[in-house]
């Protein structure tokens, strides 16, 4: 009843792929990445906008529930990285420009001093994370307000002694979650474990404010039902709550849900030393720049890649660039350092041959027929098709004996075979090689 | 007696539409009897042409089956093919046959039920539209679809 696609490796080609790899951004997944691809002898050059390595990895100190753990982690792979001979580390700098395909790569990086590097990679990385902001809108302004980030610093830096927090012994602490970042699980699990030292090491009376909390991540539960156990108080709301400063601490009001008789809700009142807010995670405004650099897609709110199943984790709509850590979704350290394993193997995969041998059905454009309407390098969801130029100048060009120099040119070695291309040519310039001509064909003329 | 059994071509997407097909015939679901089916690498491949030519040589329905919207492997090409399915049914009314002969269906991998049910549909449909007016323009002596016997 339904016969399948050939098989034609006969017509495959091959394109040799040299080991080395472009990674972009050096935090905790570019790291990973560039860690595991230079213990396998692949050349890594390591790309960072800022002056030095680890990115946002100091706000994650506890993320193994052990404190400490991610930073050694982190820092043991930076130092590997700047001793390792298989790892060019590039600070300061930025991708300005991209060309060619997968297995040649043209990449200028621009360093801060105006410098620029060429390089030729064979696949390419984008490990750019996110950025954050601190938010603090509608809460009076007084010393008693902290952030995610700051209270993992004062926890990883203070010893066995009491916590202080402007001088002052810190004995209650509320969280506040769900304010922003709403599909984020990260802040959910940065509160649990934060919330777990401050009340088994340092005896703190711990409240937290959510609306749903998301524990759908690897030991979620267990570890909510830790805090609880460990005396953690949750308090559900709905309404933004109110703030407001009692002398030197803060206090925050909200109406109590677990009546259901909305008349006879109760305030409840919560006074503590100390208000922590999970920053506001955002795209990184350069994301935008960087995907028509590297002709990559772009999802909704800024983020790489569009929300298809097809393309989640680390596969990209280019062969050979690859999207890994937060700068597609913001996740768990743990998450991230999976990521970034899973793209290491991938590249790892796709280079060892030495060889790339191109799939069975690759587009193929008859120069002859091509009126360069510039329709399939627009729709080519691969950025497979370019248009080839003669001496630089983007003309119709025919020579004396009909050879045409200007023509559009797939590159066999990016394309995936889908063949929408050819199904839009307007002058059916296009053919899918290696495609069963004959089941078509009766459709097609 | 004789009855109008359409003609269906199902062009199917290699990533769903042929999977569903494997699974209704694994199945053993009875699929309507004058039924082509057509696989491509993917829905976008089938061009607006395609879809004519396949009415012109007397099929009285045409179907695409194409992924689920933003599920598509290669990222539009359901999208493209939905398109190019407006624009025929488009050329179609403007000749003067129903636009209901053409049709796209989003369609999973595991979908072998709703596979074999939406032809089914298609063909107690076209049956109500009777057959492709074109059949009998290109051979006015007999219908190629009428006569086969049920």
């Amino acid at each position: 009843m339904v016969q399948s696609m050939p098989d034609l490796n006969k017509v495959a080609q091959s394109i040799p792929l040299k080991r080395e790899v472009l990674v972009l951004g050096g935090g905790v997944s570019g790291i990973t990445i560039a860690d595991i691809l230079a213990r396998s002898g692949i050349h890594v050059t390591l790309v960072e906008k800022r002056k030095n390595l680890g990115g946002l990895s100091k706000q994650f100190c506890l993320f193994s529930n052990r404190p400490g753990d991610s930073d050694n982690r982190i820092s043991g792979k930076m130092a590997r990285l700047s001793e390792s001979p298989h790892i060019t580390l590039i600070t300061g700098a930025e991708l300005v420009g991209m060309e060619g395909h997968f297995g040649s790569f043209q990449a200028k990086i621009r360093k801060e001093s105006g410098e620029t590097i060429l390089l030729f990679p064979s696949a390419v990385v984008v490990a750019t994370g996110y950025i954050t902001r601190r938010d603090a809108k509608g809460i009076p302004d007084s010393g008693c307000l902290a952030f995610l980030s700051d209270m993992e610093r004062l926890i990883a830096e203070t010893g066995e002694s009491g916590l202080l927090w402007n001088g002052k012994p810190l004995n209650t602490v509320t969280f506040v979650l769900d304010q922003a970042n709403d599909d984020i699980k990260l802040d959910t699990s940065t509160v649990f474990k934060q919330s777990l030292v401050l009340r088994q090491k340092y005896n703190c009376q711990v409240y937290v404010l959510c609306k749903d909390l998301k524990v759908s991540f690897t030991s979620g539960e267990r570890l909510y039902r830790k805090a609880r156990e460990a005396g953690v108080l949750f308090f559900k709301y709905e309404e933004t709550p109110e703030y407001s400063l009692v002398g030197d601490r803060i206090c925050v009001a909200l109406p109590d849900n677990t009546n259901l008789k909305k008349e006879e809700q109760e305030k409840i009142t919560l006074l503590s030393d100390l208000l922590v807010l999970p920053e506001v995670c955002l795209p990184d405004p350069e994301a935008e720049q960087l995907c028509r650099i590297l002709r990559l897609r772009m999802g909704k709110g800024g983020r790489f890649m569009d929300d298809n199943p097809q393309f989640l984790r680390i596969r990209s709509n280019r062969r050979g660039v690859f999207v890994a850590g937060a700068c597609r979704f913001p996740q768990l350290p743990a998450e991230t350092l999976k990521e970034a394993e899973a793209a290491a193997q991938e590249i790892t995969a796709l280079l060892a041959p030495g060889v790339y041998e191109c799939g069975p059905l690759v587009a193929e454009v008859n120069a002859d027929k091509c009126a360069l309407c510039y329709t399939c390098p627009r729709l080519c969801p691969h950025s497979a098709i370019g248009i080839e130029r003669y001496a630089g100048k983007n003309v119709y060009y025919v020579l004396g004996n009909g050879d045409r120099w200007n023509a559009a040119r797939v590159e066999p070695a990016a394309c995936y075979g889908c063949g929408i291309c050819v199904a839009e040519c307007p002058a059916r310039a296009i053919s899918l090689r290696g495609e069963d001509a004959l089941s078509l064909d009766a459709y097609a003329k | 007696m004789l009855v109008f059994i359409p003609k269906i071509v199902a062009f199917c997407c290699e990533q769903s539409g042929v999977p569903a097909a494997e699974m209704a015939e694994t199945l053993k679901l009875s699929v309507p009897a004058n039924l082509e089916i057509v696989p491509v690498p993917c829905a976008g491949r089938t061009e607006t042409l395609f879809l004519l030519k396949a009415l012109e040589r007397g099929a009285d329905g045409v179907i695409v089956f194409a992924c689920h919207e933003e599920n598509c492997q290669y990222l539009i090409g359901n999208m493209r093919a939905k398109s190019r399915l407006l624009y025929a049914q488009n050329l179609l009314q403007k000749i003067g046959l129903e636009k209901e002969r053409l049709e796209i269906c989003n369609i999973a991998t595991n979908s072998g039920v709703k596979f074999a049910e939406t032809l089914k549909d298609k063909a107690i449909r076209l049956k109500e539209l009777g057959p492709n007016p074109l059949t009998r323009i290109n051979d006015p002596l007999a219908h190629a679809n009428v006569g086969i016997k049920e």
